[in-house]
């Protein structure tokens, strides 16, 4: 069963006004169970509003989406939770600062189950977070009671990804996740994102600017450029492939020069 | 496995060693205590006692209000002016019922329901209407004051013939402290009892609100105010817990307005100006003095400081030095400098935290 | 994910109702009084009207001289006890003169419930009404109307009740230089007859006094006061408010001064929070004596209190006789309303240990609560 399904999705702000942009046209595409797909594009490209569309933020002009074989076009974001994982580029997006870790890893428990006004952090639920945090090797699970005001950018993403992938979402969401960290960091929140992803086998999307850890990471590439997927790179596809080989093969799908400035900069 | 670096402790921040954290409260204390002893001796010694005992009650039957704006101002960040109305409409409330012959134990509930609803209906406006939280809670304060005159049926009643909380206990009480420390301290024994009962109400009341708060719809809650982009994307509608935040914060507001009618022997429809002013300045007070870290500690803190302010309220109306005196009109003069001096003292403090 | 969606529309209904709930509790509850609006006033000016009608050729020759239909617009500052007595000794003494109301009066009410924001507004909408006289009760509201009227060509005659210093207000230089549209009887309390009885009560003693500086009637009382007291060997302690919260602060304050007994004059901010002073001077045993009319109701011991239905009654008649044409508001001098009585609270009296004197107790009118 696929993760998700996308068909002829369009996406258009501000339609029939001088100020309409198509930001998706006609996006169709499939990402099986425990696919690792990485997203690359240029700004504009469509790569946020694709994220948005999946995760009930924006409704699709067009189109339909389906999540673990429920069509949930129409569903509200709130609905939605259940099925999709998201991580934010902006460290504080994720995590609510004013609580304790616990308490956030506790939220993300929660995750779609009616609440009650039992206690939230509860011997059970705690014994539970330490069984999980563990294997993790974060040394979360003694840091339970630690506002997560005290946390560093990269100790958050750490958080938020934790959360993100607690309950096994149908679609995990990585948007940009390490482009706000030094490089040391961000390079060990991506050995981690591919221990969970690995270890849970989670259908997953990664977005990011970094066409070098495009190549590197997950199983599958894809490029979108102007609201449509250009490259779709299997693992095979791609192997051995550089960024300069990746370049080359967008001009020859495209028959234009590649000139984001951001996407040629900014590799390894 | 992979590691994730530790944060640094830094030496300012809040990741203090415990020995530092403890030189410095010890610090804040000191200074605290000090200026108490300083106005103590100001408002003329011993003689002032009565003083102090009123103002000590004053500040613990306002002091759930101080708990209530700590929940909008700080946990929801949802500035509540709201407050206002709701504070007199609990003591409206308050009035119509016990000159209908009610107990005023009675009065108590119906006060936090009554001004609950009306925090209800600013976070409805506020949130469906999307309309900024200082509007909406402006328009509602506004109603409110034609809402407390139709309740209350004139713009002042006295209630002293009514009786209060204190009236089961006033004799026995009296009693007591005659039997204790003599005939001269009879005259604080009404203060005294009210310090006692109102301390206990604070005191459940501050118990349960902590609980809620540690429960997962409280935790929810707390989650809306402080992240709600995270909120949604777990799933939660984050509208429907700001509402009942603001609700439960405008409760505790009624519950101390139908304690303050009951005290002061009177209901007054205006009764609920300047408390905002009250609220914060118990918060930042509070918040000062005590350095909270958790919330429990922080709605204790906010108890201390309202109590505090209305210390130093009574101290700016009453402190006599050498013949100089402060009139009644410079005291919220007074009141302001004190708040931007507690301001500014935060401020060099905190230069490192978050 | 539905039950978010079902909550929503509960809350909703649930606070719409618990407001109306607070309504329909206040319109229960609250008593016959109306307020804020333009209503009827229903009074027993009715029932003189009925003794009249049986009465003889010269109240006719009073009824003759009324034969047009007269309107008079009441206005009054909040609702309170005396100052709705006032006002219905006004309406009692003009049927007296002749003008009974539902018969060749109109009588417009309105009150402002404390908002003195709108007090311009209650004055202007009276005066479009087309009313003949404006029957003014308080001082601010005097003030509102003579802002309002100063300009205008032909205003109708103002008539002032409840007005403790007309003067200090800044509306009348003296009695009889006065804005010619504007009349009325000054209230001010019987301080010389107070002073007069505390030299009495307490020789060589301390009084601890009360007032609001803001409120202008407060400083010309207490400057009374502080002139007659000069030719005693009393001391005044005094204490300064600014809202009807800090009274019981002040009374505290004024506690460590060791006071032989409380005293405050016709302050309304004071007699708003009286309450709390009456407890901190039951506490204490100390007697609160004060020329406040309703006071002594709710706990103070002993009131020297002025004639205010004579105030009332004493302005009705100066509305009477200037719609018969008898009274020339130009060249009128503005009295001053005679006349005092004392008020006793026994139970006060015995808690807060105050000796009274025999000639007062045998005169004075009790207002002890019953229960």
């Amino acid at each position: 069963m696929t993760a998700l399904r996308v068909t002829e999705l369009h996406q258009t702000f501000n339609a029939g006004t001088i100020n309409e942009v198509r930001a998706l046209r006609g996006m169709t595409f499939e990402l099986g169970e425990s696919e690792f797909v990485t997203v690359i594009g240029s700004n504009g490209a469509g790569k946020s509003t694709f994220f948005n569309a999946i995760a009930g933020a924006v409704v699709p002009t067009q189109g339909t989406i389906e999540i673990g074989g429920q069509n949930v076009t129409s569903w509200p974001e709130h609905r939605r939770a259940g099925y999709v994982g998201r991580v934010f580029q902006n460290p504080l997006h994720g995590t609510a600062a004013s609580m304790t870790i616990g308490e956030n890893l506790t939220l993300s428990m929660m995750r779609g189950k009616r609440l009650s006004f039992k206690r939230a952090l509860s011997h059970s639920r705690r014994r539970q977070l330490e069984k999980h945090l563990e294997p993790i090797g974060l040394g979360l699970e003694g840091r339970l009671n630690d506002s997560v005001a005290l946390l560093s950018g990269g100790q958050r993403q750490a958080l938020s990804l934790v959360m993100a992938s607690f309950s096994e979402p149908k679609v995990l969401l990585l948007d940009e996740h390490t482009s706000a960290l030094d490089p040391e960091t961000a390079r060990q929140i991506i050995d981690m994102t591919d221990n969970i992803v690995g270890e849970r086998r989670l259908a997953t999307l990664m977005i990011t600017h970094n066409m070098q850890q495009a190549l590197d990471h997950g199983t599958r590439t894809m490029m979108l450029h102007k609201g449509q997927v250009v490259l779709d790179l299997s693992a095979e596809e791609r192997r051995g492939m550089s960024v300069q080989d990746l370049i080359a093969k967008f001009a020859e799908v495209r028959h234009e020069e590649l000139t984001d400035d951001v996407l040629l900069l900014d590799d390894n | 496995m992979t590691e994730v670096p530790v944060a640094e402790p830094s030496v300012e921040g809040p990741t203090q060693g415990k020995f530092d954290r403890a030189r410095t409260a010890a610090g804040r204390y000191a200074i605290s205590a000090a200026v108490l002893v300083a106005l103590f001796l100001a408002m003329g010694g011993r003689s002032s006692i009565g003083v102090w005992f009123s103002a000590v009650a004053v500040g613990l039957t306002l002091s759930t209000a101080a708990i209530g704006v700590y929940l909008t101002f700080r946990v929801l960040n949802f500035p509540d002016l709201t407050v206002e109305g709701s504070f007199a409409l609990g003591g409206a409330v308050t009035g119509l019922m016990m000159t209908n012959g009610y107990s005023p134990f009675v009065t108590l509930p119906v006060a936090f329901v009554a001004s609950a609803s009306a925090g209800l209906i600013t976070g409805v406006v506020a949130t469906r209407l999307r309309i900024h939280s200082l509007l909406a809670s402006i328009i509602v304060t506004t109603a409110l004051f034609s809402v407390n005159l139709r309740v209350l049926g004139r713009s002042n009643l006295p209630l002293l013939s009514e009786g209060s909380f204190l009236t089961p206990f006033q004799d026995g009480f009296k009693d007591f402290i005659r039997s204790t420390f003599g005939d001269d301290q009879v005259r604080h024994a009404n203060n005294i009892l009210a310090i006692v009962m109102v301390g206990v109400f604070v005191v459940v009341i501050k118990l349960v609100v902590d609980g809620f708060m540690r429960s997962e719809l409280g935790t929810a809650m707390r989650a809306s105010g402080d992240s709600p982009q995270m909120m949604r994307a777990l799933g939660r509608n984050t509208n429907t817990y700001i509402v009942a935040g603001v609700a439960l914060s405008n409760g505790l507001t009624g519950f101390a307005g139908s304690l303050a009618s009951q005290f002061q022997g009177f209901s007054d429809v205006n009764q609920g100006l300047g408390l905002i002013i009250g609220g914060l300045a118990a918060v930042i007070i509070g918040e000062t003095v005590f350095q909270p870290r958790t919330l429990p500690q922080a709605t204790a803190a906010v108890v201390g400081g309202m109590v505090i302010y209305r210390i130093a309220v009574a101290a700016a109306l009453t402190v006599n030095i050498g013949g100089f005196r402060f009139d009644a009109s410079d005291v919220k003069m007074v009141t302001a400098v004190l708040l931007l001096a507690t301001l500014a003292v935060t401020r060099v403090r905190n230069l490192g935290a978050t | 994910m539905k039950q978010q969606d079902e909550r929503r529309p509960r809350y909703l209904a649930f606070g719409l109702l618990a407001m109306l709930g607070a309504l329909l509790l206040g319109a229960c509850g609250s008593d016959t009084d109306e307020s804020a609006s333009t209503t009827e006033v229903t009074t027993e000016a009715e029932a003189e009207a009925e003794s009249e009608d049986e009465g003889e050729s010269e109240v006719e020759a009073d009824a003759d001289a009324a034969a047009e239909d007269v309107t008079v617009g009441l206005l009054n500052l909040v609702q309170n006890p005396t100052l709705i007595a006032i006002q219905e000794a006004f309406i009692a003494e003009l049927a007296a003169g002749g003008y009974v109301e539902g018969e060749n009066l109109t009588i417009i009410s309105a009150n402002a419930d404390g908002d003195f924001a709108s007090l311009p507004t209650l004055v202007q909408s009276q005066i479009d009404e087309g009313v003949d006289i404006l029957a003014i009760t308080t001082t601010p509201l005097l003030q509102a109307a003579l802002n309002v009227t100063q300009d205008m060509e032909d205003p109708p005659l103002i008539v002032f009740n409840a007005v403790t210093d007309p003067y200090a207000a800044g509306i009348a230089n003296a009695p009889d230089d006065h804005p010619a549209w504007i009349i009325g009887a000054q209230m001010f309390p019987n301080i010389d007859v107070t002073v007069e009885l505390l030299t009495q009560l307490y020789p060589g003693g301390t009084i601890g006094y009360l007032y609001n500086p803001s409120e202008a009637n407060s400083v010309a009382q207490t400057e009374e006061l502080e002139r007659l007291l000069a030719d005693t060997d009393l001391t005044l302690e005094t204490a300064t408010i600014t809202d009807s919260s800090e009274v019981r602060t002040a009374a505290e304050s004024l506690l460590a001064r060791n006071p032989d007994t409380f005293f405050y004059s016709q302050d309304s901010t004071v007699g708003d929070g009286v309450a709390g002073l009456i407890q901190v001077a039951n506490d204490g045993g100390i007697p609160v004596i004060t020329n406040d009319p309703q006071a002594v109701g709710v706990g103070a011991a002993l009131g020297v209190v002025v004639e205010f239905e004579e105030n009332g009654r004493q302005t009705g008649e100066m509305a009477a006789q200037y719609l018969d044409g008898d009274l020339d508001p130009a060249t009128f001098v503005i009295p001053r309303t005679e006349g005092f009585y004392y008020t006793i609270n026994n139970d006060a009296v015995e808690i807060q240990g105050l000796e009274v004197p025999q000639d007062i107790l045998d005169q004075a009118v009790d207002q002890t609560p019953e229960g």
